[in-house]
């Protein structure tokens, strides 16, 4: 008889903060180069240095690349400086009027568990240039879920790769666990040649 | 080896309802008094709480009982959830 067991991997996602819509460019050709603009936000009181800000579409259009930052300096209520993080092809140089974003804490986490059994692959479903997404696709003979983690990324050598090897060690080393443990961390990323290092941070992890 | 979550619906005293742990993939808190529990299949029961929570305090309670409940022996089949602030949790769906 076979029987599965169920699995979770915990890991510490980052708070989201504020989300919201550009009321004005913030690139270099409107207020930029590297702002955020938002008439109707109070990011004194939400944001701190160091936050991390994802802009995912454009009114409501998800973007395939979407630009990835750290929040360098909190202006005003209204306005952000940003740092353009992620890898260098898909670094951005602020974001434009109507651009959809989300922002995360650099600091608050919650722990959130993710069910790994029934997981036929983990990957880059859709190729984005800032290498912030990994998708993990459930159910073999009728696909029907997926999740996707979005993930701080300091630069050009912190790809999808790394956090592809790091979710699969974890999977693994979650296997060799037995009943009654239920879930194993996951918190490292993991180059092609085998170096750990911790993860920047998971920014969110939701169904799509 | 099937687990259920028992949860009071309604009020305290009132009716209980089994919500599956078979499958389940991911916990999600998506306001101060929903949270979303999505399944393998694509399916996605929705439990309302008739008073809110700050997030995350429902998720991490929801996702506490999940692990507590697949902990427990295999004649343990349903896992008293004792919804969190009230008790009891207003309405469970499933879409």
């Amino acid at each position: 008889m076979y029987i599965k067991m169920e699995k979770f991997l915990e890991i510490d996602v980052a708070r989201e903060v504020d989300s919201g819509q550009a009321t004005s460019d913030g690139t270099g050709s409107g207020n930029g180069p590297n702002k955020l603009n938002d008439s109707g936000q109070n990011f004194v009181a939400t944001v701190a240095v160091g936050d991390w800000v994802y802009v995912y579409g454009v009114n409501g259009t998800p973007q395939a690349s979407p630009h990835l930052y750290q929040v360098a300096t909190v202006d005003s209520n209204t306005e952000l400086t940003l740092t353009p993080k992620g890898a260098t092809a898909g670094l951005g140089t602020g974001v434009v009027n109507q651009g959809d974003y989300y922002i995360y804490s650099n600091t608050v986490t919650q722990s959130q568990m993710v069910g790994v059994s029934d997981v036929i692959t983990a990957r880059e479903n859709t190729p984005d240039a800032a290498n912030v997404k990994l998708n993990l696709l459930y159910n073999r003979d009728n696909p029907q879920l997926s999740i996707q983690f979005v993930y701080a990324n300091n630069g050009a050598n912190d790809n999808s790769a790394d956090m592809m090897n790091g979710y699969n060690e974890a999977v693994e080393n979650l296997y060799h666990s037995t009943w009654p443990n239920v879930t194993g961390k996951w918190e490292d990323k993991i180059t092609n040649a085998g170096v750990v290092s911790k993860a920047y941070k998971i920014l969110s992890i939701k169904k799509v | 080896m099937e687990k259920f979550l028992k949860i009071n619906v309604a009020s305290s005293g009132g009716p209980t309802q089994l919500v599956a742990l078979h499958d389940l993939k991911l916990v999600e808190q998506t306001s101060t008094t929903v949270v979303k529990l999505s399944y393998n299949g694509g399916r996605v029961t929705t439990i309302t709480w008739p008073n809110g929570e700050a997030f995350p305090a429902l998720q991490t309670s929801v996702q506490n009982a999940v692990k507590a409940a697949l902990a427990t022996g295999w004649t343990e089949v349903a896992y008293p959830y004792l919804a969190k602030k009230d008790g009891y949790v207003d309405t469970i769906a499933t879409a």
